[in-house]
């Protein structure tokens, strides 16, 4: 607002000044028409209905428009001021880029207009993006690591909170990784893990989050999930399992434990805590597979 | 009835955020008497172009008269429904 005063004050002296005086006014509108001409931001002017009444080079360059196109059409008006706001800008055959925009108020002849300033940070934010995927991504099967996985999942717990609906944490283990490990070389037990990951994402959806949590151990955050529709989560990945298996020439068969806890929003508690209620659900459903295998070689064992 | 456009670019985590917050904020203001339409720009280009769309996310409150655009991601949402209601912002 400063700066609108400032503006208010040199238009007012301007109708009582003489001649030297507008030389230098003139002189000083020039200098600054220039430092706006070669600013490397884009600066775009829009009035209180979102209209734009003026962009400099910079910001012709990077909406890839010219001043003709944009001036009288509308730009929107922005979310927020002073706070920076990250924008991808659309350019008619190109590339969209991302801009930072900083907005601020300006008065102009008793008008109140809003001065938006737009800095490229494309690159920038390709780095942060490539930044963030090494270190939230499992290198092996591409899924979301540990640390991923609680990123995303703290968000998910946010949203779920605010729209009071439930969520799914499906927690897994690959059986006998081991046993692949020793018998056909930890190439193959790589692969089994590369398959397992395959399997969860065709059985989830994209806006699932799903990762690698572990050695062998794989979470999944089902998300918009109802409290009776774990069973049916749990019995599509065994399902999707058994077709697996069924391909043709497999050495071994794929096993994968499940255990299952339900998101309450009305209980709310964090996303680490949701995981070791699904990994002691886990490790309950492991036991009692390991007893049914005991059982099944003895009664093998006795009838021999 | 209340009609809203959406216009983003990609389905990155942070737009679907955005979505779902967009989505909790309008259903607590206007309950089922909304609609809300997602345009990826990446998916419809040309519908972009003929909205003359400049950046994204924009939002496009397109019924009841008087249009809205507003321009910018939405995190409060004390402030989105005030910039909809705005008597300036015509």
């Amino acid at each position: 607002m400063e700066e609108a005063k400032a503006t208010e004050f040199w238009l007012s002296k301007r109708s009582t000044m003489d001649q030297g005086e507008k030389r230098r006014v003139q002189d000083h509108e020039e200098f600054f028409r220039v430092i706006v001409e070669h600013s490397a931001d884009a600066i775009i002017v829009v009035d209180r209905g979102g209209m734009v009444r003026f962009l400099n080079p910079a910001a012709e360059h990077l909406f890839g428009r010219t001043s003709e196109q944009m001036v009288g059409n509308a730009f929107g008006f922005p979310m927020a001021f002073g706070i920076p706001l990250e924008l991808d800008i659309l350019r008619p055959g190109q590339e969209s880029r991302v801009a930072e925009m900083r907005v601020a108020e300006i008065a102009q002849h008793n008008e109140t207009l809003l001065m938006a300033n737009l800095r490229d940070i494309t690159e920038l934010v390709r780095l942060r993006e490539e930044l963030r995927t090494m270190a939230l991504i499992d290198d092996l099967t591409g899924l979301n690591n540990r640390r991923g996985f609680s990123t995303l999942g703290e968000q998910q717990v946010k949203l779920a909170d605010r729209a009071k609906r439930g969520m799914f944490l499906l927690f897994s283990d690959l059986d006998n990784l081991k046993w692949i490990n020793d018998t056909f070389g930890h190439h193959e037990g790589d692969q089994a893990l590369i398959e397992t990951a395959n399997i969860l994402r065709e059985t989830f959806r994209q806006s699932d989050v799903i990762a690698r949590v572990g050695g062998d151990e794989f979470a999944v955050l089902a998300v918009e999930a109802y409290q009776d529709s774990g069973d049916i989560l749990a019995a599509r990945l065994q399902e999707r399992l058994r077709t697996h298996n069924a391909q043709k020439n497999r050495r071994y068969k794929l096993s994968i434990s499940v255990g299952l806890d339900y998101y309450d929003p009305t209980c709310p508690c964090s996303i680490d805590e949701l995981l070791d209620r699904a990994d002691r659900s886990m490790y309950e459903q492991k036991q009692k597979k390991r007893m049914q295998m005991r059982s099944l070689e003895r009664g093998m064992w006795n009838k021999k | 009835m209340y009609t809203f456009l959406l216009y983003i670019t990609g389905r990155r985590q942070k737009t679907l955020d955005l979505i779902e917050t967009l989505k909790g904020f309008l259903t607590e203001r206007f309950k089922d008497q909304y609609s809300l339409e997602i345009v990826d720009v990446l998916e419809d280009p040309r519908r972009a172009e003929e909205d003359m769309i400049l950046a994204t996310p924009t939002l496009v409150k397109s019924a009841p008269p008087p249009i809205r655009k507003i321009i910018g991601d939405f995190r409060n949402s004390q402030d989105l429904f005030a910039l909809l209601n705005s008597a300036d912002h015509t």
